[in-house]
């Protein structure tokens, strides 16, 4: 076949490909588990555990430290994972000027939240300003985050994505894995590995085979769309 | 994990007498330069009957006698290919030659790239499809890519010659090679890792991919009825922003009653609870139902109540004749059972082991699920299945990462 010819496959073909796939339940439960304990989802790993009879494969109260520190993150309590942080290892934040960075601002926005606008300035002229001097790569960012001082509502503001409780979590999960990196253990867990494969995969086949895509990650959607063309 | 190696048996194709290829004596895997050999258009080239196959394509290539000048050429030529010009002088053709060092594509000068070579040196040959690049090894030392944005799909290995007493011998693997091409093979495989590793997630509302992963992980535990789990991963990865609803649970359990019943023994039961979670779900699946019936069948005969077997069998199993050839074999089987004084270590006696009941309580599910159109996987699942079956698309492009990569296995998984 010549470049630039794709083969098709209908929804059809494919569904029929799918299904003849044999999937064991206890790989995908592996994979779920090892998420949540590289996350440091712990108390959900226990459940997970006693529900489905799945082995973290670590000893779950040895993470109990990264838990608290996410569980502190998540309900915005910066300052205290910070300091659980620094007990575990000082070294995570001194070298880790992104991270830290990031901690900052996240402190910062928590103010914003609590609608303490005089402490959130006082706080960024502190503690933002000189990080985002040192390092001209944070510049973008504290702007943005400073600019969270002049709405009158932040949420309902064009930077409302910094308010959001994903943004917790994106911080928390960067923390997490410097915390297992310093510890020298496996970061990325291999749910997201998974994913990355689908996508690059659909990036190797692209141009060969014209055939469903996936239109939605989260809920594995087929495209509607006949694969014509 | 690396692609088996070739079992192909590889030849060069014959000499004709009607082009430049009368130059070359061809014997075996051998190829020596008979002409004259005074200008360019003394030139003469042959390739392999078959192409360049898997991902990651290889061979190696001795020079047993430069000859005259040693303007030997040695790459891949196309499936029309001129006779009569080393390889790299035409387009789609490469070839690295020994008198300059030189890297030759649809080119008559080439750009510098290696040493030269000559007699006593074994040239090696790599035609990456992944990565579209092919590189050379010389004496077993990687040479570095020769060529990049390689758009050809179809190669096939060759070798030119243009002077007296030039003569070349090629191993396609039938021998081991002098390079490490294994140590190749993990390179090519680590570099497809660290694309898949650096492949970006799509973002959530402010660039993490927590929730997507949140969404897949809760949806499946809520597939397989793990309720506590489900909720601990809406607390802690979705804020809350999710629940599983009730009528999920008591579907759930629905089902789980029919299954617990077939694993249990009592298709009764099943029968009972199928048509109390969705009725006439069996019944619109006449082979389905009548495995149940077997299954009742092969039950009594289990606790050896033949009589209620035989009565069981007249009264409700006549019909599987009309049902096709699996189901009358299906109920020769377990009439079979009848036959003999210790079924369960009989021929049929598979048909006794819980094994049996699991898979059938498995296909009832199923059916179960799509009565009610509900979907047969979660979503993990679902995604799990794409991906091996891209996996087996990229092994029919012959993409190298098919035979480098092994998926499952950086998936933590067993192979």
């Amino acid at each position: 076949m010549a470049r630039g010819e794709r083969r098709k496959l209908s929804l059809e073909e494919w569904n029929r490909k799918l299904a003849a796939v044999k999937i064991r339940k206890q790989d995908m439960n592996n994979l779920i588990m090892n998420y949540l304990v590289t996350e440091g989802f712990v108390e959900a790993a226990e459940v997970f555990m006693a529900e489905s009879g799945t082995q973290p494969g670590v000893d779950l109260p040895a993470i109990t430290d990264r838990m608290q520190i996410r569980k502190a993150l998540q309900s915005g309590n910066v300052e205290d994972a910070i300091d659980r942080v620094n007990d575990l290892n000082p070294e995570i934040l001194e070298e880790g000027h992104e991270l830290d960075f990031h901690l900052q601002q996240q402190r910062m926005i928590e103010l914003v939240r609590q609608g303490k606008t005089e402490e959130a300035l006082e706080f960024a002229q502190e503690y933002l300003g000189p990080r985002g001097e040192e390092n001209p790569q944070f510049q973008a960012e504290l702007e943005r985050t400073v600019a969270l001082l002049v709405f009158p509502d932040a949420r309902d503001s064009p930077l409302g994505d910094l308010m959001e409780l994903s943004q917790r979590q994106k911080v928390a999960s960067e923390l997490n894995a410097a915390i297992l990196s310093s510890q020298g253990q496996e970061q990325e867990p291999r749910l997201p590995l998974l994913l990355k494969m689908l996508l690059w995969a659909h990036s190797q086949l692209e141009d060969k085979l014209i055939y469903p895509h996936i239109s939605n990650l989260a809920t594995a959607e087929l495209g509607h769309q006949a694969p014509d063309g | 994990m690396f692609p088996r190696v070739s079992t192909r048996s590889w030849h060069w194709q014959p000499s004709a007498s009607n082009d430049n290829s009368r130059f070359l004596r061809i014997s075996g895997l051998s190829v020596k330069y008979v002409g004259p050999g005074d200008t360019d258009a003394d030139a003469a080239c042959v390739r392999t009957t078959d192409p360049a196959e898997s991902g990651l394509f290889y061979f190696e290539v001795d020079v047993v006698n430069k000859g005259r000048d040693g303007f030997i050429g040695i790459g891949f030529v196309s499936h029309d290919f001129d006779k009569g010009r080393l390889p790299g002088w035409e387009p789609h053709t490469f070839g690295y030659h020994g008198d300059d060092g030189k890297a030759f594509h649809n080119s008559s000068s080439g750009i510098p790239y290696g040493p030269k070579f000559g007699t006593g040196d074994r040239l090696g040959v790599m035609f990456n499809r992944a990565e579209r690049t092919i590189a050379y090894t010389k004496n077993g030392i990687y040479l570095g890519i020769a060529f990049r944005n390689v758009q050809d799909d179809v190669l096939y290995p060759a070798v030119g010659l243009r002077t007296p007493d030039e003569e070349v011998l090629a191993n396609f693997g039938a021998v081991p090679f002098k390079a490490d091409v294994s140590a190749m093979k993990a390179e090519a495989a680590y570099v497809i890792e660290q694309q898949i590793r650096s492949m970006p997630l799509p973002v959530d509302k402010t660039g993490g991919s927590t929730a997507t992963l949140g969404h897949i992980i809760f949806s499946h535990l809520a597939q397989h009825g793990h309720w506590g789990s489900a909720a601990a991963v809406a607390r802690d990865m979705l804020g809350e922003t999710v629940a599983v609803p009730p009528s999920t649970v008591q579907d759930f359990e629905a089902r789980l009653r029919v299954r617990g019943a077939i694993v249990g023994g009592d298709m009764d039961g099943a029968l009972a609870a199928a048509e109390a979670f969705q009725p006439g779900a069996l019944a619109a699946c006449p082979h389905l139902l009548q495995r149940v019936k077997c299954q009742k069948f092969v039950e009594l005969v289990r606790v050896r109540d033949d009589q209620a077997a035989l009565a069981y069998g007249k009264a409700e199993l006549g019909s599987a004749a009309d049902l096709g050839p699996e189901q009358a074999e299906l109920l020769s089987d377990i009439l079979t059972l009848l036959c003999y004084e210790d079924p369960a270590n009989s021929p049929q006696g598979t048909l006794l082991q819980p094994a049996a009941r699991a898979a059938l309580a498995d296909d009832v599910d199923a059916a179960l699920l799509k009565a009610r159109q509900l979907p047969q996987h979660s979503p993990l699942e679902r995604l799990y299945c794409i991906l091996k079956a891209m996996q087996s698309e990229l092994e029919r492009e012959q993409h190298p990462a098919a035979s480098l990569v092994d998926l499952d296995r950086l998936l933590g998984l067993p192979s």
